[in-house]
């Protein structure tokens, strides 16, 4: 069967930011239960890297808005 | 002490601040869609859209910085996951970007010991919101629920209801309306199964007499109502005579209903206790309710480590120690 595999990279301003924005997601990414599709998440140095591979395009869609809207919260509240 | 409280169970964001005594800031912003209901995926996006901007309007309001901030609360459950996650994970980043220690509320619970900061003291809380209906009451350390419905809300019920009737949402202030108007009592299935409540099926048939052309819509949302709310309040009047306590809060956005409060001052009167309800902005789903309870919470030196932040869809207030 055909699946779907990439790789998102973002970049952060500083080292800091993207390990307070990954310490926040962290939590969500280990007690998520994804049947159709898997994430690798880390950190490197001031980047987070999504690497995923998913059964269909909905199970794409749906796993990555969800880590895409945790990580956007997360930078939001960075600076207030 | 000052908290900073994030509520997003379900369709409302909301951010509170509060002290011991004072509210300096209860902001939100709930999702409406046209025909009522949520979609999970919606409102975690509303939520996630609107966290920085209600955040900031908190802060100016409450004329503090985040600096200011002694502890950050956030509701931690019961409620819809992809709304819980978006909270949490603000929570946190809130947390470790300023230096601050986090706490997990929980959302029923919030909606009862809001009412302390106004004198109430060891109530007997009707929660009646979209999503939730409970008799609760503190007991042996915990939040006992007392009585609960089976099925759905009572909240969701008056909207469904309303959408039946081609009323639009939110229905309940319509069916409210309509009800005054009511003149004859029309029979519907009262269902109260121990100490617990059912309305799902006093729904379909109300829903079944309105398309039987034969009754009055203003007789038919009376009676609706009359049938509700007295199982609602038969099931408060045996929690405060089982618990002995001494005053009654009623909570959560159906609150606001005249005629609710009304049937439970009655009882109240006839039982010699306390009635109380908060100001509308505190009985909804709202933040100054989470920072609140996450403020009592600390105080008592409760604590969580990031680990311990994790959602929970169904969190049970039992589950909770109340150490405050």
């Amino acid at each position: 069967m055909n699946r779907i595999k990439g790789t998102i990279e973002i970049e952060f301003p500083s080292e800091e930011i993207a390990k307070i924005v990954y310490e926040s997601v962290l939590f969500e990414h280990l007690s998520v239960p994804y049947r159709r599709s898997e994430i690798e998440f880390k950190r490197e140095r001031n980047r987070i890297v999504l690497h995923f591979t998913a059964q269909d395009n909905s199970a794409l869609r749906g796993t990555l808005n969800s880590y895409l809207r945790w990580i956007k919260v997360a930078m939001d509240v960075v600076e207030l | 002490m000052i908290a900073l409280g994030i509520e997003g169970t379900a369709h409302t964001l909301g951010i509170g601040i509060v002290t011991e005594d004072k509210v300096l800031a209860n902001v939100m912003d709930t999702l409406t869609t046209e025909r009522g209901g949520i979609h999970p995926k919606e409102a975690a996006e509303h939520h996630a859209k609107l966290m920085k901007f209600l955040l900031k309007r908190a802060l100016q309001e409450a004329e503090i910085s985040i600096e200011d901030i002694d502890v950050i609360a956030f509701s931690q459950g019961p409620g819809l996951g992809p709304c819980l996650r978006v909270v949490a994970t603000a929570a946190r980043a809130l947390a470790i970007r300023y230096n601050k220690p986090i706490v997990g509320v929980n959302h029923c619970i919030a909606h009862v010991e809001i009412t302390k900061m106004f004198g109430i003291k060891d109530p007997v809380g009707l929660y009646v919101s979209g999503g939730n209906t409970q008799v609760l009451a503190l007991e042996g350390g915990r939040y006992r629920v007392f009585g609960e419905t089976l099925d759905i809300g009572i909240g969701n019920a008056l909207d469904t209801f309303a959408r039946e009737l081609g009323l639009g949402f939110p229905g309940g202030p319509k069916i409210e309306k309509l009800a005054q108007k009511g003149e004859k009592y029309i029979e519907l299935p009262y269902a109260v199964k121990g100490m617990d409540l059912s309305f799902s099926g006093l729904l379909t048939e109300a829903v079944r007499k309105f398309k039987s052309g034969r009754y009055k819509i203003e007789d038919i949302a009376y009676s609706f109502q009359e049938t509700a709310f007295a199982a609602l309040v038969e099931v408060t009047e045996r929690a405060v005579a089982h618990t002995e306590k001494e005053e009654v809060v009623l909570v959560g956005g159906v609150a606001a209903n005249n005629r609710l409060r009304e049937m439970l001052k009655i009882m109240t009167e006839d039982r010699g206790v306390k009635f109380f309800v908060p100001p509308y902005d505190l009985c909804r789903d709202n933040g100054a309710m989470i920072a609140y309870t996450g403020l009592l919470m600390y105080k008592a030196g409760v604590m969580f480590k990031i680990e311990d932040t994790i959602v929970n869809q169904r969190f049970r207030t039992d589950e909770v120690e109340v150490t405050w």
